[in-house]
């Protein structure tokens, strides 16, 4: 690993990277309840952050784009009330389980690269126990999975020369991830794994896609065209009250404005505060 | 040690003296001793370390002089004696006195000194004297040339010397020796007459001029060049031979007498003449040093510049070329200003393209510029290297646009601030305003349009739309509010009209009492329709009133909603009621003199509002503020609503007014008049009339006492009725509970729908708080 030898930036490049954090949890099964949960707890949870699920996982194992080329480490910062309420996870998979039973924010820190000369940057996460729409009832009596996942692209402004080698594909980091990736029998599209695309469709593994972005776009594009067109319904009837006011102000002149010295409105408040 | 030193501290002896016989001791032990010789060791031991006072050794014996006085000496011989000098031909004798060689015969011991005396010339044979020294030896005799008359006519002649002139030199070398300095000085034109012993010798004479030291060297290195070329060929001459003939041959008389002329001006210099070279050399030799430096600060300079606009072209993937010349770089110069003030403009403009475009024009200029062959700069060398490595170093690969893609690389062109972000902070940003309640406003809007408050996909595409969003949204307030305002102001122009078409401008009371009988009768729909629901709870007590104001807030605010469910409608709603008031206040004759007192006071208040409330853009960051601060005032009008024992002064003002409205119109205008607030009073109006409806409506008649009070108090001070409005505010409470509590519902309504839209009713106020 090199040292960060060039701390010099890269004017006027940007470079992003998709991954999703959030978090899961499922009820305990009052059948089988694990043993060493503390008696008040409800559910076993887990947090995470995640590269984006790739499309072409469809077994038990979810893949997904790989993020721990630019991601060293994660702390979670759980409640307070649990022991070692810090946690961090240093390599991949960056997730905690826990078990509990309530909600609460948790700090998620991300530690970047050393080659990114970054400082750690923290989002917050607030854990979801429970569902809370749809069909509640039903969900609480099928013990559903409780997903709260959120996604994200990190933005890096003007990186390091040795990081926008490394984020564009190259480097010796990337090496090791590949190195890594062979380890767990992704080396056939390692290349890919590095990437910031995300996939052009959904599927059951993964919701966030090029399909979903564009669902969003024309969400938003609509309601910019609602608001527009208030907007000029607003102005047709300001035009309207205006040329009320050009006719009045022909006739009335227009409004008076000095009548009364800056001293009597002193004087209104003055008595106001006496009496 | 430390215990003597004690005691001599307690005794007041002081430390010192204990401390320095041992540095001393220690010193000699140090120090080497010279080493007395002739002492036994023992005795030197037994002296010890101090040095003898008097010399004890005797100094070395040396050879002692000869003496006479024991005769153990004898004098050696010396003898005048005649010679012979070898260089003289002449033979002239000299004598000098020579040492005689020592002789191996015994001395005599018994003789004397009279007897050595008396014996001496019968002893001269017997001494032995050296060899004469040969001297003549070193008396050599240069080599001159000579010629017969044959071989100067042949070889030596010359057009300015003549045949005499030459002998005359020849002769002159010869005799000092080649000393060109007195050959100089003794050549004399006047004796190479006298050497030529002739009768025409006094006619020649004339023709002989005197030469210079130069040309009697030249004339003779000529000749001797010559002659020694003569004598030995020049391929058979050894190396001095030929070195001594190269030079003969070589000998330039002119730089000679150049070099000489020069020696004495530098000679004769004065003082001051070498003072002022001198720092005349040192000006020079700083300046050629300085130059150095520079020219290398130039190159850095140079190096520099090429640097960065390596940097960016590669970056965008661009060919590299290579600014060779002083005309591209300052070319390079430019294109560096152009892109700065490009990046300061944020122009949303398609930039890479463009500025692809321009840069590569650019280039092409600076191409055709390195082309006129205009002067390359020392640099040029050295730069295209330098530069290749530096951007080689920055730019560590191009990338093609579908790689660019994969990798996420984006070239924004708003200015970056490096570093790392989430894309949804920035989301969260943009919807954070200045103020709480516009941020409020801003997310209910967007909570209308169905956009929640996470997005699902904050790509980069989306959270521009998204901004647009926002910004749209941020649009639509300005416009809503700029609309209140400029109907707010339509609405005071038609009752100064009203005014002017001749009704009594003072007939307050009965007037009054007529308006309200016509307010009675006009009522608008909506209003109608509102005072029904929120007369239902009213009830008689001040507690009522606040609870009344606590419900009827929400009640309104969910009729609007079904309207138009969105914060940003309830502008249409306070526009609403502004319309109704205008239909009541046509009929209200008072309500026609408060508001021609309104008039002025807006005029008064709003002077520097004016101009923004007149106009249909208040898109200005004054806008934005005054907005920000209508917000709060909507606030705390929404406070009001709930609680009546509002603390803040404003909104005792604003409620005080209310209730004197309520109760009695001549006080309504007084107290307004004070308040000085046009838009409050607007909305007072607005709010009076409800009241005057409920109070016809419900028969409930107004409280006489108060309003005597209150008449009263106006007319001995009626510029300070707030405070007594304050005290009327709770009798009314008291005494009117439905009035009260239509108010508070009114209260209630008219906040919600001024929340968002009619917030600028709240400005004036808020401006004079500022201040």
């Amino acid at each position: 690993m090199p040292a960060p030898a060039s701390t010099k930036r890269l004017r006027g490049v940007q470079i992003h990277r998709p991954f999703i954090f959030g978090s899961e949890a499922i009820p305990f099964d009052p059948a089988n309840r694990p043993r060493d949960a503390p008696t008040d707890h409800t559910h076993r949870w887990r947090v995470f952050v995640r590269g984006i699920p790739t499309s072409n996982s469809a077994g038990q194992q979810q893949q997904s784009t790989d993020i721990s080329h630019w991601l060293k480490k994660v702390q979670f910062k759980l409640h307070d009330t649990y022991a070692n309420s810090v946690r961090m996870v240093e390599s991949p998979p960056f997730e905690v389980e826990e078990t509990g039973w309530g909600e609460f924010e948790i700090a998620i820190k991300f530690y970047f690269v050393p080659e990114s000369g970054e400082k750690p940057q923290q989002l917050w996460h607030a854990l979801k126990l429970h569902p809370y729409t749809g069909d509640i009832e039903r969900q609480k009596a099928d013990r559903t999975t409780v997903k709260s996942v959120c996604y994200e692209e990190v933005v890096f402004s003007e990186p390091v020369e040795p990081f926008y080698d490394l984020l564009t594909g190259g480097g010796e980091a990337g090496g090791q991830t590949r190195g890594k990736g062979g380890k767990s029998t992704k080396a056939a599209n390692s290349g890919s794994l590095k990437t910031a695309e995300i996939p052009s469709k959904s599927n059951g593994a993964n919701v966030w896609s090029k399909e979903e972005e564009g669902k969003e776009l024309d969400r938003l594009a609509e309601a910019v065209k609602k608001v527009e067109k208030m907007i000029v319904d607003e102005k047709a009837q300001l035009v309207a009250e205006e040329k009320k006011l050009a006719q009045l102000e022909k006739t009335e002149g227009k409004l008076l404005k000095k009548r009364i010295p800056n001293n009597m409105q002193e004087a209104a408040m003055l008595g106001g505060g006496v009496l | 040690m430390a215990s003597t030193r004690d005691i001599h501290d307690i005794m007041g002896m002081g430390g010192g003296p204990v401390q320095k016989p041992t540095n001393k001791k220690k010193k000699k032990v140090v120090e080497a001793q010279p080493r007395l010789s002739g002492i036994s060791r023992e005795v030197q031991a037994l002296m010890g370390d101090s040095v003898p006072p008097v010399q004890i050794v005797e100094p070395p014996k040396y050879k002692s002089k000869p003496s006479l006085a024991n005769k153990l000496y004898k004098p050696r011989h010396w003898q005048e004696i005649p010679f012979k000098p070898g260089a003289r031909s002449d033979g002239l004798s000299l004598t000098h006195w020579k040492r005689a060689l020592p002789s191996h015969r015994p001395l005599q011991l018994n003789g004397d000194v009279e007897m050595v005396d008396g014996i001496q010339p019968s002893l001269k044979p017997e001494y032995q004297f050296e060899e004469e020294f040969p001297m003549d030896k070193w008396a050599v005799a240069v080599r001159v040339p000579d010629y017969t008359d044959e071989q100067y006519e042949r070889h030596f002649k010359a057009d300015d010397w003549t045949r005499e002139e030459t002998d005359y030199l020849v002769k002159l070398a010869s005799e000092y020796d080649l000393r060109w300095i007195v050959i100089a000085d003794r050549y004399d034109p006047q004796e190479i007459q006298s050497a030529q012993i002739g009768g025409e010798a006094l006619e020649v004479a004339k023709n002989y001029s005197s030469r210079t030291m130069e040309q009697l060297k030249l004339r003779y290195y000529q000749v001797a060049a010559q002659d020694l070329e003569l004598r030995t060929p020049k391929a058979s001459m050894n190396p001095t031979e030929f070195a001594l003939y190269e030079k003969m041959r070589s000998f330039d008389a002119k730089t000679e007498t150049l070099r000489k002329a020069m020696a004495e001006k530098l000679f004769e210099r004065t003082k001051d003449e070498a003072e002022e070279e001198r720092t005349l050399l040192e000006e020079l030799h700083r300046i050629t040093k300085n130059e150095e430096e520079f020219i290398a600060m130039r190159r850095d300079l140079y190096a520099r510049l090429e640097a960065a606009p390596s940097l960016r072209r590669n970056e965008r993937g661009e060919e590299q070329n290579i600014v060779l010349s002083s005309a591209g770089l300052s070319e390079l110069l430019s294109r560096l200003f152009a892109k700065e003030k490009h990046l300061k403009r944020r122009a949303p403009a398609p930039g890479d393209s463009n500025s692809t475009a321009q840069q590569q024009s650019a280039d092409g200029r600076s191409r055709a510029n390195t082309s006129l062959s205009r002067r390359d700069t020392m640099d040029t060398a050295t730069e295209p290297s330098k530069k290749g490595s530096v951007s080689q170093q920055i730019v560590p690969k191009q990338l093609t646009q579908a790689e660019e893609e994969r990798y996420g690389v984006s070239h924004p062109n708003e200015r970056l601030t490096s570093g790392v972000s989430f894309r949804h902070e920035k989301i969260n940003r943009v919807t954070t305003a200045k103020s709480q309640v516009q941020t409020q406003k801003i997310n209910a809007a967007l909570t209308e349009l169905e956009i929640p408050a996470r997005l699902s996909m904050p790509t980069e595409k989306v959270c521009k739309e998204f901004e647009r969003l926002v910004s749209q949204i941020q649009l639509l307030l300005d416009a809503r509010r700029t609309l209140a305002r400029v109907s707010e102001e339509v609405k005071t122009l038609e009752e100064m009209r009203r005014q002017r078409l001749g009704l009594p401008p003072l007939a307050e009371q009965n007037a009054s009492g007529e308006a309200m009988d016509v307010d009675k009768t006009a009522p608008a729909p909506g209003q109608v329709g509102r005072n029904s629901t929120t007369e239902t709870l009213q009830s008689g007590s001040l507690g009522g009133q606040t609870v009344n104001g606590v419900d009827g807030g929400p009640g309104p605010a969910v009729d609007e909603d079904d309207e138009d469910a969105e914060g940003e409608d309830d502008v249409e709603a306070s526009n609403l009621e502004k319309t109704q008031n205008d239909e009541e206040d046509e009929a209200d004759n008072t309500g026609l003199n408060d508001d021609s007192m309104a008039q002025r006071d807006e005029g008064d208040e709003d002077e520097n509002a004016e101009e923004e409330d007149e106009e249909d853009d208040d898109d200005d960051d004054v806008g934005v503020e005054d907005e920000d601060e209508d917000d709060d005032e909507g606030n705390a009008a929404l406070m009001r609503g709930v609680d009546n024992d509002d603390g803040e002064d404003e909104g005792e003002h604003d409620v005080d007014d209310d209730d004197v409205e309520d109760e009695d119109e001549e006080e309504e205008a007084v107290p307004l008049h004070e308040e000085g607030d046009e838009e409050e009073e607007e909305e007072q109006q607005r709010e009076r009339g409800f009241a005057r409806h409920q109070t016809e409506d419900e028969a409930t008649d107004a409280d006489n006492d108060d309003d005597t009070q209150n008449v009263t108090m106006d007319d001995v001070e009626p510029e300070e009725n707030d405070p007594d409005a304050e005290d009327d505010d709770e009798d009314v409470a008291d005494n009117r509970p439905t009035s009260a509590g239509s108010r508070g519902h009114k209260r209630g309504a008219s906040v919600i729908s001024d929340a968002s839209g009619a917030g600028s009713n709240r400005s004036g106020a808020g401006r004079k708080r500022r201040r």
